[in-house]
């Protein structure tokens, strides 16, 4: 269950088994099947999640009802809305599982107390979040400069494992472009091989 | 192993889940039918989604249907693992015979850690809400005590729990 945590804090921090064994009482086991929810839009997002198996993605829906996939998270990856998880303030996102999953989920007041109690954690969460930070700011500068094509060649260049977990609605929801733009992509891509 | 604290939670937290619209899983441990019922009948009109542990037997099937015409708008399932259900669930209420708290503890304490779990008990001087969290030591253990009449004694250490669980079994 918490093979996959420790796997990725070691992988930044040194810490000790005793700090590991303290973080494994703050962090709530949840299974999530299939098309079931982590969060709904308008509430407070209360957790921040580990993915230790499956995945999930975050979306928003516009005034038309069309659906803007944000994030996907993949086994290892985190998801959470932070800006809500942080201020309290309800969420504008929806988090759903993709496929049936086994997250590891921390509250604010239990993530406080492990930045508290083992402060390597405070720069394993520091490093998190400017990545994060870093791969926002790559993902908006896409958006605003590169092509259809050159978005999803980074795609599948960054996250080959997409393509066979995804739905193409999906991923084309998360590009930014139709369904129909995606197939043609794909088609020319395919020609070129 | 040095001593380390457990997180204090804020006063929000009941009023978020109350109203939230992401629901809340409640898988319910019960020793009989009738006690599932017990427990079901009391939260079924709550924004939940109740997974009720049992092993799919005619009874229990039976027990679904009468809940579901009893409120339609009811989101039940059963599950016959006990250890995965409670790894869904968000909440955890058993009811259970005295004799049984230890070992479903045992079974659930991996995947109950942070969770509300709230046990019924028939009896005041059975199991105590102290007993039950020393068995669950990182959950937040509430004890229900059926005192007869209609009226539940609710008890427990973790403050915002124990407000969480009045508002489900009461409210």
């Amino acid at each position: 269950m918490y093979e996959l945590l420790y796997k990725k804090v070691s992988e930044t921090i040194s810490i000790t088994d005793e700090e590991f064994e303290f973080c494994k009482t703050l962090f709530i086991p949840k299974k999530l099947r299939k098309r079931q929810y982590l969060l709904q839009e308008g509430d407070v997002n209360k957790h921040t999640a580990f993915v230790s198996k499956g995945l999930l993605r975050s979306y928003t829906i516009d005034d038309k009802g069309t659906e803007h996939i944000l994030q996907f998270a993949f086994e290892g990856w985190w998801m959470g809305d932070l800006y809500s998880f942080l201020t309290e303030e309800p969420s504008m996102f929806n988090m759903e599982a993709l496929e049936d999953c086994e997250l590891l989920l921390i509250t604010k007041p239990s993530w406080e107390l492990l930045l508290d109690k083992v402060p390597a954690f405070e720069k394993y969460f520091r490093i998190l979040i400017q990545n994060n930070l870093i791969a926002t700011q790559k993902r908006l500068m896409g958006t605003l400069s590169e092509t259809a094509e050159q978005k999803y060649t980074n795609l599948i260049n960054n996250f080959p494992g997409c393509l066979n977990r995804v739905p193409q609605h999906m991923i084309a929801s998360y590009l930014g472009i139709t369904r129909e733009t995606l197939s043609r992509i794909r088609g020319n891509i395919a020609a070129r091989k | 192993m040095a001593q380390w604290s457990q997180p204090a939670y804020s006063g929000n937290f009941v009023s978020q889940m109350n109203r939230m619209a992401t629901k809340n899983t409640i898988a319910v441990i019960a020793s009989t039918k009738e006690k599932a019922k017990a427990v079901v009948q009391k939260i079924a009109d709550k924004n939940c989604r109740v997974l009720l542990v049992s092993k799919h037997d005619d009874e229990y099937l039976q027990l679904q249907k009468e809940i579901q015409f009893q409120f339609p708008s009811i989101e039940f399932e059963t599950i016959d693992c006990m250890k995965d259900g409670c790894w869904e669930a968000d909440v955890i209420v058993m009811n259970v015979n005295e004799d049984e708290e230890k070992p479903v503890a045992e079974m659930i304490k991996e995947v109950a850690i942070q969770k509300v779990v709230i046990s019924f008990s028939d009896k005041e001087n059975g199991c105590c809400e102290n007993d039950l969290q020393k068995l669950l030591h990182y959950s937040r253990v509430i004890k229900v005590f059926n005192s007869g009449s209609a009226s539940l004694s609710i008890r427990g250490n973790d403050a915002e729990a124990l407000q969480y669980a009045s508002s489900l079994l009461k409210g």
